[in-house]
């Protein structure tokens, strides 16, 4: 019996059974075969168009429209890209002539393999400035292409989605406050199921089964569930849906979940909320004008010319040092009321979830800004490369058009970190309740002023004049 | 659930102060916008970004070379402007150089009282090369932003859906509870051992 049957809910709507919408859903080819042409387009106009960010597709898609859009599919509805992702296709393509046995190495399982990686992508970005570079954008795609490709092809099952992806990790984490889940319609349908269909795959469906390893009913949440629906195509009860639920409530529940486990004792899972909630403060600080005069204080301080040093420093202070000292703080007063003693970091591990919806906050204010303001500047980009590549079918450049005002985008970016922070504060409330019944307000009240803190820290990030990068052409 | 109630007024207050000081200190700059892009005559490659704000817009006029032709080192670019309407005399704006790695950059600061078109001319000038050329566009001036009460207004969506979504979340806490007597998987509960 699920939860909602429990309780004597209504399941919510089903939306696979809705007409049109639930066939296009698990048409997940022709979703992916689009993505892929516009990955195509990108990285061609990435290599072979002008080389100004502005006016070139690459450099404005990725950098502007599609973090923009990748963050409000995610807080509207679920992980939509991971579903349509076209970096599988190759992949998929590659396993056509490869059928890999051996299983990804025991050390890497599990997500430091995709931390690692989404902090390496967050300095490159940096260091070489993606943003400005349309060839180096493209060469970006390209690696994404062939890395997936390489993983799936000597790996069996999707490592490369579960463990490596750094977009894929960043997906998980912000499905966690998705208003959209896939689930088991009618767990009393799965209790007398034998073959798992939705774990081992359908033969007579020719459908697979759950590559990241969730058996359906006892999937808790969306945590490395990449919407693919391949359950729903290979379930022969047809008891699988995609429905509503109540974003972050997964945050605050416990229970042992297939294919992930207990968040509280995943050490590798926390430290990839804590990373994704740092980094979102981090990326944004990499926007804002005084991130120039502070490289450049801390430069001379180290007696140094190298960005890459200077970067270097930088990550370590916003990634490493100040969340030592701000967690580390509040999980040693916290901890204090727990009933059991426990090590820091363990304390650390169950409440650092609930910092996640003010990470997804800063993230969506952030990318969301870029996207509102320059919500139409594809559109000249895209008519000026349809004209050089002597197909003026589009017509002439409508140069001039750009977004939103940022009269109207400002209370947009600081009500998404307000929502993003209220969540977060219940989140962690109801993690202090289950940790520390008796003393609750003892143990929440450290991690409430770091979230305000970092809601405090994100407030002032926004109100900085921010760096036109990928809009405007650089001096 | 009434500490998640004081949350939000905790939440609403800290942007209540924090939307002024967002709102006048520090607008948050929109990014600029091309107006016009690789329009080419003589020896300039001309385009050129705007940001027409009320009060202060600023346009950066870009010039590259054409093909086979030095730029010109003495290219001096002003703005004009005046009301679309035609209403007021024109004005004009001087741009001053700037650094800028593929050729010249010019940037005008120029002052706009009012929201509404404004008709732009720009105006390149070149003794060595003895070449003059003009633009005129037409350009929307809007204001940089609201004010602090506009954006409080602006925010209340936002605390209404962290109203809602805390009411929604503590009804469930609730039927979640009512259901764990039975014995019934219920989930974990928030606010509660799972």
């Amino acid at each position: 019996m699920t939860t909602s049957e429990a309780i004597g809910r209504d399941p919510g709507p089903d939306l696979l059974a809705w007409p049109l919408l639930g066939s296009l859903l698990l048409r997940r080819r022709l979703w992916q075969g689009l993505m892929l042409a516009v990955s195509i387009v990108l990285i061609v106009h990435g290599f072979l168009g002008p080389q100004l960010a502005p006016k070139n597709l690459s450099t404005l898609v990725v950098w502007v429209h599609y973090r923009g859009l990748l963050i409000a599919t995610l807080l509207l509805a679920g992980n939509i890209f991971c579903m349509a992702c076209p970096f599988m296709l190759p992949r998929d393509l590659v396993r056509r002539f490869t059928r890999p046995v051996r299983a990804w190495p025991r050390a890497l399982r599990g997500k430091v393999p995709g931390v690692v990686l989404f902090v390496f992508v967050l300095y490159t970005y940096e260091l070489f400035d993606l943003w400005a570079s349309p060839w180096a954008t493209s060469l970006v795609i390209v690696l994404y292409f062939a890395l997936a490709a390489a993983v799936d092809a000597c790996f069996s099952g999707a490592p490369f989605c579960k463990s490596v992806c750094p977009i894929g990790q960043f997906n998980f984490v912000a499905s966690t406050v998705s208003p959209l889940e896939v689930r088991a319609r009618d767990s009393g349908t799965c209790a007398t199921c034998s073959g798992h269909e939705c774990l081992t795959g359908n033969t007579e469906r020719e459908a697979r089964g759950c590559e990241t390893g969730l058996f359906l009913p006892e999937k808790v949440g969306n945590m490395d569930c990449t919407f693919c629906l391949d359950c729903a195509r290979a379930c022969p009860h047809d008891n699988v849906m995609l429905t509503t639920r109540l974003p972050g409530e997964e945050l605050m529940d416990d229970r042992s979940g297939s294919g992930v486990g207990r968040r509280s004792n995943r050490g590798d899972l926390a430290l990839l909320a804590l990373v994704f909630t740092f980094g979102a403060l981090l990326n944004a600080f990499g926007m804002v004008s005084p991130v120039y005069a502070f490289q450049q204080g801390l430069a001379a301080a180290l007696g140094t010319t190298s960005e890459a040093a200077v970067l270097g420093v930088l990550f370590g202070i916003v990634l490493c040092l100040e969340p030592a000292l701000l967690l580390g703080g509040a999980a040693a007063l916290s901890r204090r009321a727990l009933p059991a003693r426990l090590g820091l970091w363990t304390v650390v591990v169950r409440f650092a979830h609930g910092l996640v919806p003010l990470g997804v906050g800063v993230w969506a204010a952030h990318y969301g800004f870029h996207l509102l303001t320059g919500l139409w500047t594809f559109v000249p980009v895209a008519q000026k490369a349809a004209a050089d590549a002597g197909l003026p079918l589009l017509g002439v450049p409508r140069w001039g058009v750009g977004g939103l005002r940022e009269g109207i985008v400002q209370p947009i970016e600081m009500g998404l970190l307000g929502l993003g922070t209220v969540v977060s504060l219940v989140v962690l409330w109801s993690i202090a309740r289950r940790e520390a019944p008796r003393r609750t307000l003892a143990a929440y009240l450290p991690w409430a002023i770091v979230a305000l803190a970092l809601c405090a820290s994100a407030v002032w990030l926004l109100s900085q004049p921010m760096e036109m990068r990928g809009t405007f052409l650089e001096s | 659930m009434r500490l998640a109630w004081h949350g939000l007024l905790g939440v609403s207050l800290l942007l209540a102060w924090a939307g002024p000081l967002a709102g006048t200190l520090h607008a948050h700059e929109g990014p600029p916008f091309p107006i016009l892009v690789d329009e080419v005559d003589g020896p300039w490659s001309i385009s050129v970004w705007a940001d027409p704000d009320v009060g202060t817009g600023t346009f950066w006029i870009q010039i590259e070379a054409t093909p086979g032709v030095d730029l010109p080192d003495d290219t001096r670019a002003s703005v004009h402007v005046r009301p679309a309407d035609g209403r007021l005399d024109e004005t004009t704006w001087p741009a001053e150089p700037e650094a800028w790695d593929r050729g010249q950059q010019h940037v005008a600061k120029v002052e706009f009282p009012t929201r509404e078109f404004w008709q732009v001319r720009i105006v390149l000038e070149s003794e060595s090369a003895a070449q003059t050329t003009e633009r005129t566009l037409r350009v929307e001036v809007t204001p940089p932003g609201y004010g602090p009460l506009d954006l409080l207004l602006y925010l209340w969506p936002f605390l209404a859906l962290a109203a809602l979504w805390i009411k929604a979340i503590g009804k469930r806490r609730a039927a979640i509870r009512a259901c764990a007597p039975a014995g019934l998987e219920c989930g974990s509960e928030p606010g509660s051992d799972a």
